[in-house]
């Protein structure tokens, strides 16, 4: 007697539709405005200014935003602050974002 | 999934350049969650220095150096755009054909699986489940970060054949599915280093129509309501969120076993006159319903050690005080006090519960005596929660700690380990021959109780 054969389907969901793209990238920081955005861990608050400074020495028009500004994404409120960031980012005339720290 | 890889997701959408700064003990699930968010080009700075290991002493050089260089490059000039992902199956078509064994293999070879044999998940079997509910297969309950795919009555169903459940079933899975797809309940978190694994909490009519098992061994598999629910929606969390050791989106430590799911013994919290704790969740009397939580960590069994002449509940509960209260949440209630949210939860015996009724000594006041018995300094949650960034005064003043975490300024002064009295849940369960406690908790806000009516 032949074991019997079973048809089956996926059990993995389906994933919408999705075309986006990463932002385009100005030539250069020099003049650009730059947020930083912050996990509030893994000591961010030693990290940011080190890399505040290097940004400063290799682009000396770079303005920087600093961290303080934006809340903490990793937060109680993480959600909230996070969907509030891209137009908290536009009102703040930001070009560029380096976000940290660590996951 | 890591939150800095959100952000960065939802700032790229809205047309802002970004640069995630990730430790290179990240970089393989933060570029896995960055595919999932379909933007697998995301650019990452990735840095050496190991903070667990060194605490705030970052490596200056690379920080100047090769760190910066990432940065720059990452928000500078053209970036790559990888070719979208090709087609995948719809729901309904046949992606297999073969032996037991055979598809066994092949779900096993997809990461399809959990490690157990899989019932094969035929259209038959799927649509007599499906004959359990009048709801749409298409409605879709959530999209499930990490892998963002839909959560929908039908794969809820796939789910539950897989994991061999009845189709009666069906009914109770959709409920927990819900409760996975809340916000509240975080799933997005799932892949995090701690692990937490889903614990699913029945109440109500349902317990005795599908017979579950609230008895002796409520926690153990055996009863096949309570495995193969505990178990479908454990493959959720792999085939719909998409969390997979292997792929490396999920960072899982050293996970937990599956949990089955608890039922609690509502006959004796009944003839106690205690509310259920459906009831409390916000269930009517009578009222079907689940509570889905995350579990990261489970406590011993305590029971009574002390029968003298001064014996009370309270000196009972000394060991689950000392064992789940001070030592294990002692250690893990810094994470409570950085996010102010943390649910952990007791489950006590039917024999407990009836001793503790005898005495007058309710829930509530189980919850009381924990909270007030359970206390670190505040100089040691500063010192355990550095890495993450606790500050205690500054969570007090925001509203997120109650005032009693900032009564003075002196390191040592007293805290509570547990952030609320009343977000310690208590369940009613078990076998009946000694008087036994166990306690459960989740990670801070991750996992958080969500609880829904069976419909």
């Amino acid at each position: 007697m032949s074991e019997q054969h079973y048809s089956v389907v996926t059990p993995v969901g389906q994933k919408p539709r999705d075309d986006v793209t990463l932002a385009a990238r100005p030539e250069t920081l020099d003049g650009k405005r730059v947020a930083e955005v912050w996990d509030y861990m893994f000591y961010g608050d030693s990290a940011f200014p080190l890399l505040r400074d290097e940004l400063r020495q290799r682009y000396p028009d770079v303005e920087i935003v600093e961290y303080s500004h934006f809340g903490n994404i990793h937060g109680p409120d993480e959600n909230e602050v996070v969907a509030a960031l891209p137009d908290e980012l536009r009102r703040r005339h930001i070009d560029a974002v380096v976000l940290g720290i660590g996951n | 999934m890591p939150a800095v890889l959100r952000a960065s997701a939802a700032i790229e959408r809205a047309g802002i350049p970004t640069v995630a700064v990730i430790g290179r003990v990240w970089q393989r699930q933060a570029e896995v969650n960055a595919s999932y968010l379909n933007l697998p080009d995301l650019p990452m700075a990735v840095f050496q220095t190991d903070l667990m290991r060194d605490g705030a002493a970052w490596d200056e050089e690379e920080l100047h150096g090769t760190l910066s260089d990432q940065i720059v490059s990452g928000l500078t000039g053209t970036v790559a755009s990888s070719a979208a992902a090709g087609t995948e199956p719809a729901p309904r078509e046949i992606v297999a054909t073969g032996t037991f064994d055979e598809i066994n293999q092949f779900f096993d070879e997809r990461l399809w699986g959990d490690g157990y044999p899989v019932v094969p998940p035929t259209l038959a079997r799927v649509d007599a489940m499906l004959e359990h509910t009048d709801r749409d297969p298409d409605e879709v309950l959530g999209i499930l970060p990490a892998e963002l795919r839909q959560l929908t009555v039908w794969s809820v169903a796939v789910s539950g054949v897989m994991a061999g459940c009845k189709p009666e079933h069906l009914p109770v899975l959709l409920a927990a599915a819900e409760c996975l797809a809340d916000p509240e309940y975080r799933i997005e978190d799932f892949g995090t280093a701690p692990s937490w694994e889903p614990l699913l909490i029945v109440s109500g009519p349902v317990i005795d129509h599908l017979g579950f098992n609230a008895g002796a061994a409520a926690m153990r598999p055996g009863r096949r309501a309570n495995t193969a629910i505990g178990r479908a929606l454990r493959l959720l969390c792999t085939n719909v969120a998409g969390f997979r050791t292997e792929t490396g989106s999920d960072l899982a430590g050293f996970g937990n076993p599956i949990n089955v799911a608890l039922a609690e013994d509502e006959q004796t919290v009944r003839e106690i006159g205690w509310a259920t704790y459906g009831e409390e969740r916000g269930l009517a009397a009578g009222e079907s319903g689940v509570t889905l939580m995350g579990v990261i960590g489970t406590s011993p069994p305590t029971l009574q050690t002390y029968y003298g002449p001064d014996a009370s509940i309270r000196t009972d509960l000394e060991p689950l005080v000392d064992v789940f209260g001070r030592g294990m949440c002692g250690w893990w209630t810094f994470t409570g006090a950085v996010f102010g949210r943390w649910h952990p939860l007791v489950v006590i015996s039917p024999g407990f519960a009836r001793k503790m009724a005898a005495e007058g000594f309710g829930k509530d006041d189980l919850r009381q005596h924990l909270y007030d018995e359970c206390r670190t300094t505040a100089a040691k949650l500063e010192r355990d929660g550095e890495f993450i960034g606790i500050d205690i005064a500054k969570n007090v003043k925001a509203g997120i700690l109650p005032a009693t975490y900032l009564e003075s300024d002196d390191p040592q002064r007293s805290v509570p380990i547990f952030v609320r009295p009343d977000w310690i849940g208590v369940v009613v369960a078990g076998g009946d021959v000694v008087s036994l406690q166990r306690g459960l908790m989740n990670n801070h806000q991750q996992g958080a109780p969500v609880t829904r009516r069976i419909r």
